[in-house]
């Protein structure tokens, strides 16, 4: 709680500089306003950036979710960080307004809403987007109650103080509140779960397969759920290396955690490899004419070099690193791992939704991409937006950290309970209960 | 959470090697009755290959039929085994000691049974070594390793290996328990088997690497083995085949139709062996819940399916499809598959009550299979009647009595083996029990005792 | 200078805590000191002697080996009959993975087996001063020593609460 109360210099000179990068990235969102919606391609990187946020920071309360219903006593310290990134889907929301504006004439383009659209892509998309967002902050929320009651209790009067107060909804912490906090989190944790995958759908075949002429990819959605699931939890391990390294939380982001961390961050690594070979191999094999044009402008010819580099960042590299456990049992290697790993994602996501957006013709029968277009570098705008963006996420949750704390101290505390060290025959063990 | 009953090692020995050290007579009227019905199969494949493929349903252009559903079925159920045994071993889930070995026995004999199909299916199998094994015996022609039906053995057989490895490790300890029981011939046998085990620590502690190794090892085999069978049909370009989510859709199918098998063995090894001690409530209630995970991720799965196979609207994908969905009897067949697989299990399993019922779990988790089988066998026919564009090359199937023969000589063959298993070896892992016994403890919180575990790490 | 052995037999766990510590308190090494139990205990809890091992070469080196078959046998094959097929090049990368990695699987789970088995020293021909009770819940204690140190070694194990003590030419 000391942490917590106490603000200080450093916070706010952090607060500063991320506020000044987010309004640089609105800048960068003015001059491409400027140009209008006309020219699609000016709003590739826009595009990647929504994906790309989606699929790390809106991923990271899965990771709550998931460790939740799999009661890893494990998780304890490290939930709240990613459920306090629920607080993004704000950044989220915004990004989509022009991504949805950019995108071509919904008559004649391929969709998941065939020949019914009633309002797509504008209306669902923005429901879906929307209500993963409200699940996540209503996730966050209920979660968070017990510490909002304890900060409410601790903080001397302020408007911070009352702002907590009035979140805190005057819970007590009586049998009855537990017993539905611990429903209703499982149940809400679950809604997230589930609700997750159709918003990557919405994302995948709105604004990457609509666009690119000739691909009828099923993976797709899948594929870039798993991606969401290694990216989200290499953003978990970065954000606890810095909260220890920074925020003075040692004794709560401990090896156990990253230890913990880096073996799911194995899986999902090999996974990435499945789900993108699944894709290749189907193509490959094909080489129907769409097939292989779409081949040559995702893998082997226009964004050749994103490919390669988001195959070592995401795959060769986490597997070469990962497999040793020397490796897995440190705080450096999976926090070094899981950097390389959050860059490659973004530049998977440039790979997939710029080359979608550089396509002129969407509508073009034969549907054969031609011609395939060349890969496409940001510019100056692209790069104000990419920054400001997330600069505005990670702005959102150090605001959000001084409201909710960033360690559940409810959780924690019910974890102490639940654990002891005894002796055991000639050494010491740890036993620990189950909750429930 | 489990409250467990205390039991000693000699109990436990008593109660698990029933079967082993004694004959009882419902096990010799079972394996009697199923050896008349696997006689009957094998009857049929050899009036098979004496008199051809022909009697079977199969005829341009299904080519496909029941054998290669049974095929991927039965690969399909061989996934319960790592999916229990591996993924429950290296999270470290106390509730899988009783299930392991079963479901590790029951993959390495479901993959023995689906490995017969494709040999069965050749119609004269003694020339597929010619296809498949890398040698070149004067004939100057080596297999197509591009082909996928080349990745499928290799596969297989990759998994088989592991598999039967896996469970040798793990079986090495009982063995040594059996030893120590037996006398005469049976000593002499299980100390062979056993390999002079003693149960030091040395030897414990390399028992539990070699649990979480050959785990670790043996995931990405699982994997891999039924997305390369799913690659038969998805480098295919075969209307509603050729689909990039092949992959792990029959995966995530295959656990689903595994561990409702598992489910299956787990309440019938309860029921024939007396395990009321060892098969609780608690572990089936584990299981329907990790199966409405499982169930719902396949859903997904099955919806990508759909949408995107509709996506391009391409003419010969929506014939398949208006097929499937709309043209009986494929569409009763298609309405049985969705219902028995998803929509009656899934919403009961919801229900504490239901999950904690050992009739309700048998009953639901056979109809999982019964729906799995058939969306096995709705990817692959009616793809293949409607293979072609031209009307006059479309068909239809309809399997003879020595198909049926054989697929129902197939369930039995499966039984048959776990219960000429369970003769010789215990089905639920003696020392993983004894373990599971030693590790339990409890904390006292207020005027409660929770029961908790201890952890080695 | 002549060594025996010497086991001892508990039914209590505590016992053998006991046993091992007096054992080592009284200049027993605890590379000469083993335990045999019919079920895992956590490790160390009889304090007992953790040599290393090397398993995890094992699974290395067997993926080495089994990488280098699936290479050798798709190239190979490939290479010996040069036949196109469906449009893909003579050596087809993309298929060759697929047998390759099903290769590198096997033989690393191949020699993971053989390498517990080899670090667990087993197969082991004779099982030398054993008793059979182990595997129904008794835990024994091996203690090999000089014959000179073998009465000490009875008379600790004895205090400790032994319920039988074995030597080795009562096997």
């Amino acid at each position: 709680m000391g942490r917590f109360e106490h603000i200080s210099q450093r916070y706010w000179s952090w607060v500063t500089l991320l506020a000044v990068l987010s309004a640089l990235g609105v800048v960068g969102f003015w001059i491409r306003l400027s140009d209008g919606f006309d020219d699609r391609s000016n709003w590739g990187y826009t595009v990647a950036t929504l994906s790309f946020l989606l699929s790390t920071f809106m991923a990271m309360p899965i990771i709550s979710a998931g460790l939740r219903l799999a009661k890893a006593h494990w998780r304890r310290p490290i939930t709240r960080v990613t459920e306090n990134m629920a607080i993004t889907g704000i950044v989220v929301m915004l990004l989509l307004i022009p991504a949805v504006a950019a995108l071509p004439d919904i008559n004649g383009r391929l969709t998941i809403w065939f020949e019914f659209p009633l309002g797509a892509p504008g209306v669902w998309d923005f429901m879906g987007y929307g209500t993963l967002a409200l699940l996540g902050l209503v996730f966050l929320w209920t979660l968070a109650l017990p510490d909002l009651a304890a900060a409410r209790d601790h903080l001397p009067p302020s408007k911070r103080q009352s702002l907590i107060r009035t979140l805190a909804v005057g819970w007590t912490g009586n049998t009855r509140q537990w017993r539905v906090l611990h429903m209703g989190v499982l149940t809400l944790g679950g809604f997230y779960l589930l609700f997750y995958p159709l918003v990557q759908t919405l994302m995948v075949s709105e604004f990457h397969a609509g666009l690119l002429p000739g691909l009828k990819d099923a993976i797709a959605p899948a594929t870039a759920v798993v991606t969401a699931l290694q990216a989200g939890t290499g953003m978990t391990l970065i954000v606890m290396y810095l909260m220890r390294r920074f925020g003075g939380y040692e004794n709560y982001f401990t090896i156990d955690q990253f230890w913990a961390l880096a073996k799911p961050l194995l899986a999902f690594s090999l996974l990435w490899f499945y789900f993108w070979w699944s894709s290749f191999i189907t193509f490959w094999y094909g080489r129907q004419p769409g097939e292989t044009a779409l081949l040559k402008l995702l893998v082997l010819d226009s964004y050749r070099i994103p490919l390669m580099l988001s195959f070592f960042l995401n795959f060769l590299g986490p597997l070469i690193a990962l497999v040793w456990n020397p490796v897995r049992r440190s705080i450096w290697g999976p926090t070094l791992v899981a950097t390389g790993i959050v860059i490659g994602a973004f530049i998977n996501h440039v790979r997939l939704y710029v080359s979608a957006f550089s396509v002129d013709d969407p509508f073009q029968i034969p549907r054969v991409l031609d011609p395939i277009p060349a890969g496409q570098l940001p510019e100056a705008p692209d790069v104000l937006i990419v920054v400001g963006a997330i600069s505005s996420c990670v702005l959102l949750f150090m605001l959000v950290s001084k409201i909710i704390p960033v360690v559940s101290i409810w959780e924690v505390a019910e974890g102490l309970r639940l654990t002891k060290v005894r002796r055991f025959l000639g050494r010491y063990a740890r036993v620990i209960a189950k909750s429930h | 959470m489990y409250y467990r009953r205390t039991l000693t090692e000699a109990q436990i020995n008593r109660e698990l090697l029933g079967t082993v050290l004694s004959t009882p007579l419902w096990w010799i009227i079972i394996v009697s009755l199923l050896g008349i019905v696997i006689a009957g199969m094998f009857s049929a494949i050899g009036f098979m290959f004496n008199q051809g493929l022909g009697v079977t349903g199969l005829h341009q252009p299904v080519f496909w039929g029941f054998f290669i559903t049974n095929f991927v079925f039965w690969v399909g159920i061989s996934h319960a085994g790592v999916m229990i045994s591996a993924i429950l071993r290296l999270s470290q889930a106390e509730w899988r000691r009783p299930m392991v070995r079963a479901a590790e026995t029951m993959t390495v004999f479901a993959l023995m049974c689906s490995l017969l199909m494709p040999l069965i299916h050749a119609g004269r199998p003694w020339r597929i070594f010619y296809w498949v094994f890398p040698y070149d015996w004067a004939r100057g022609i080596w297999p197509d390793v591009r082909s996928p039906l080349v990745w499928d053995p290799v596969a297989i057989i990759t998994y088989l290996t592991s598999s039967m490895l896996f469970v040798y490790t793990a079986l090495i300890p009982d063995l040594a328990i059996i030893r120590d029981r037996s006398t005469g011939w049976r000593r002499s046998f299980y100390g062979v088997l056993s390999l002079g085990w003693h149960g030091n620590p040395r030897q414990w502690k390399l028992q539990g690497l070699a649990g979480i190794l050959l785990s670790a090892l043996i995931l990405p085999v699982f994997v891999s083995v039924h997305s390369i069978v799913s690659w038969d049909f998805g480098v295919s370009l075969v209307p509603s085949w050729h689909v990039t989510v092949f992959a792990p859709y029959f995966v995530i199918g295959a656990v689903h139709s595994g561990v409702s098998a598992v489910v299956t063995l787990m309440v019938i090894m309860r029921k024939l062996y007396k395990l009321e001690n060892y098969i609780w409530e608690e572990h089936i209630d584990a299981l329907a819940r990790l199966l409405i995970v499982v169930a719902t991720a396949w859903m997904f799965f099955f919806w990508l399916d759909l949408v995107f196979a509709l996506w391009l609207r391409e003419e010969q994908e929506l014939v398949v499809w208006n097929l499937r969905l709309f043209t009986p009897p494929w569409s009763w067949l298609f309405l049985i598959f969705f219902v028995t697989s998803y929509v009656i299990p899934v919403p009961l399993w919801m229900f504490r009550r239901v999950r904690r019922s050992f009739t309700w779990m048998l009953w639901t988790s056979l109809l999982v299979n019964v729906g799995m089988f058939l969306e096995r066998f709705i990817i692959i026919v009616p793809a293949l009647m409607r293979k072609g564009p031209m009307v006059f090359d479309y068909s239809s199937y309809r399997p003879s009595i020595i198909e049926y023969t054989v697929v129902g000589g197939t369930i039995a063959l499966v039984s048959f083996l776990l219960l000429m298993f369970s003769k010789f070896f215990p089905l639920i892992p003696l020392w993983e029990e004894k373990e599971g016994q030693l590790l339990i403890d409890e904390i006292q919180i207020g005027k409660i005792a929770v029961p908790a575990l201890v952890k080695e790490h | 200078m002549a060594t025996a052995q010497i086991l001892g037999l508990f039914q209590d766990p505590e016992q053998v805590v006991v046993a091992m510590d007096g054992l080592k308190e009284n200049g027993f090494p605890g590379e000469d000191l083993d335990v045999y139990s019919g079920s895992p205990f956590p490790e160390g809890s009889f304090g007992e002697h953790d040599p290393a091992h090397r398993l995890y070469m094992f699974p290395l080196v067997g993926a080495l080996i089994g990488f280098t078959i699936g290479l050798l046998w798709t190239a190979g094959t490939q290479i010996s009959y040069p036949l196109i097929t469906g449009g893909k090049p003579i050596l087809s990368i993309p298929p060759m993975t697929v047998i390759m990695y099903e290769n590198t699987m096997l033989g690393a789970i191949i020699f993971t087996v053989l390498g517990v088995l080899f670090e667990s020293r087993l197969p082991k021909r004779n099982l030398g001063l054993y008793d059979t009770r182990i595997t129904e819940g008794y835990i024994g204690v091996l203690v090999e020593c000089p014959e000179e140190r073998l009465a000490q070694a009875e008379a600790l194990l004895s205090k400790a609460g032994a319920e039988e003590i074995k030597k080795e030419e009562e096997r």
